[in-house]
């Protein structure tokens, strides 16, 4: 016998007398456990005591309100079936063939107009619209900026220059600006920052021959070397002969002269 | 009950009548008051009759009677924010036959029955009330519960053990 049915029967013994059979189970299981069915006497005389609490009747007014209770819910319950009914009876007494035809069509209106509205969403030019807004933005954007290279301050140049790098696919009249500060620009820092920028570009045929027209121009050996280095890393042949004019010249600094004669080593 | 579901709800008269004073006895025995326990009893039968479509007609109807009246009972201790029964049991008059002695001598055992269950906590109260009088099983009480066979009966034992307490220390 397992733990649940010794608390059945120690419950059963408090709760009611037990057939002798069962009550020597139970003694047994106790004794086996160190306890005396005499321990659960004292028990089961108090849970007796309970019996001794009378319970008065309950007044007639507990089941007038009952009823009463009972009654509204079903007038209530009937008030809602009467609303159904009458809406039921409504249907029906509109339910003809003229009025089918007339909640027919307006729903077959309804849907007509549901499915041209979707077939004739523009979508197409919202696309489009966006696209020359977007054009139209970037459009300002740079003549914002072209119209900053040619502020006096050098440092507003600069920065200026390296905004028109940051903003992506360069046009035409973006990399003519840049050659024309590359080869004109009084500071050697705006003329070393063009350059940096030209240099990304040197795809474009355009940005190869204003490379090559720009070092015979410049005077300061930062950018005689920068413009140096860039053409060797080119390695267009086509360089050669304007490296050796540069070459040729006499006030050349000595550290230019020497990058000049390694790339041109390394050119042919 | 199942055709009160379908709809006739007149049927539900016959399970108030034959269920009504049990159920008073349970909300007595439990706050000591009548006329809460009559009120009690009215929201059971109300809660029936709102959520009958719930009884599935799986077990007993007491079973899911006593399980809303627990429900009822729990949100009036709850709202009354007590444990105790709230100014002890109504009286009961005397009956015919009783001698003066008999009668001081039942008042006597019936006030400490009545004290001692009391002094107990209201979910012991219950608990000691569903398993003595309602005629209810330990399955079915565990039912009503939300709890197991096992703890419906090591909840019972320590009820009656704190009962048996209480009880020595009123006889003193």
């Amino acid at each position: 016998m397992n733990d649940s049915n010794v608390e059945a029967l120690v419950l059963e013994y408090l709760s009611s007398p037990l057939t002798a059979e069962r009550e020597e189970v139970l003694r047994s299981l106790l004794t086996e456990h160190g306890y005396a069915i005499e321990e659960l006497d004292e028990l089961r005389e108090t849970y007796a005591h309970l019996d001794e609490i009378r319970v008065p009747p309950a007044s007639e007014a507990m089941t007038e309100g009952f009823y009463r209770l009972l009654e509204e819910h079903k007038h209530q319950a009937r008030a809602g079936q009467r609303r159904f009914a009458t809406l039921m009876a409504w249907l029906r007494n509109r339910w003809d063939h003229r009025f089918v035809a007339r909640v027919a069509c307006g729903l077959g209106l309804l849907c007509a107009g549901w499915w041209l509205g979707v077939r004739s969403a523009p979508h197409g030019q919202y696309e489009r619209r966006l696209d020359n807004v977007t054009a139209e933005i970037r459009e300002i954007k740079g003549m914002m900026a072209y119209a900053m290279l040619s502020q006096p301050s050098s440092s507003d140049r600069i920065q200026t220059i390296n905004h028109i790098r940051t903003c992506g696919a360069l046009d035409e009249r973006a990399i003519a600006l840049l050659l024309n500060k590359l080869q004109h620009d009084p500071n050697v820092n705006v003329r070393l920052v063009a350059l940096e920028t030209l240099a990304e570009q040197t795809d474009r045929a355009t940005v190869r021959q204003g490379l090559l027209r720009a070092l015979s121009q410049q005077e300061s050996p930062l950018v005689q070397l920068a413009l140096t280095d860039v053409l060797v890393s080119l390695g267009r042949r086509a360089a050669a002969s304007q490296l050796r004019e540069l070459l040729a010249r006499p006030d050349l600094n000595d550290t230019v002269r020497a990058r000049i004669a390694s790339g041109l080593e390394t050119l042919m | 009950m199942l055709k009160v579901c379908s709809g006739d709800l007149d049927k539900l008269g016959l399970l108030f009548e034959r269920h009504k004073t049990a159920l008073f006895g349970y909300f007595y025995r439990i706050t000591g008051r009548a006329e809460i326990s009559e009120d009690l009893v009215q929201n059971v039968f109300l809660r029936i009759l709102r959520y009958r479509s719930q009884f599935t007609g799986d077990g007993r109807f007491a079973t899911w009677m006593y399980h809303i009246a627990h429900n009822v009972c729990a949100d009036h201790f709850k709202k009354m924010g007590a444990r105790a029964t709230g100014g002890g049991f109504s009286s009961v008059t005397q009956e015919d036959g009783e001698t003066p002695e008999v009668r001081l001598l039942i008042d006597e055992c019936l006030q400490r029955a009545e004290e001692a269950l009391g002094q107990l906590r209201a979910d012991q109260r219950e608990i000691l009330v569903l398993s003595r009088y309602q005629g209810l099983n330990s399955r079915e009480i565990g039912q009503i519960l939300g709890c197991s066979v096992g703890t419906v009966r090591v909840r019972v034992f320590r009820a009656i053990t704190s009962l048996r307490q209480v009880y020595a220390e009123l006889e003193g």
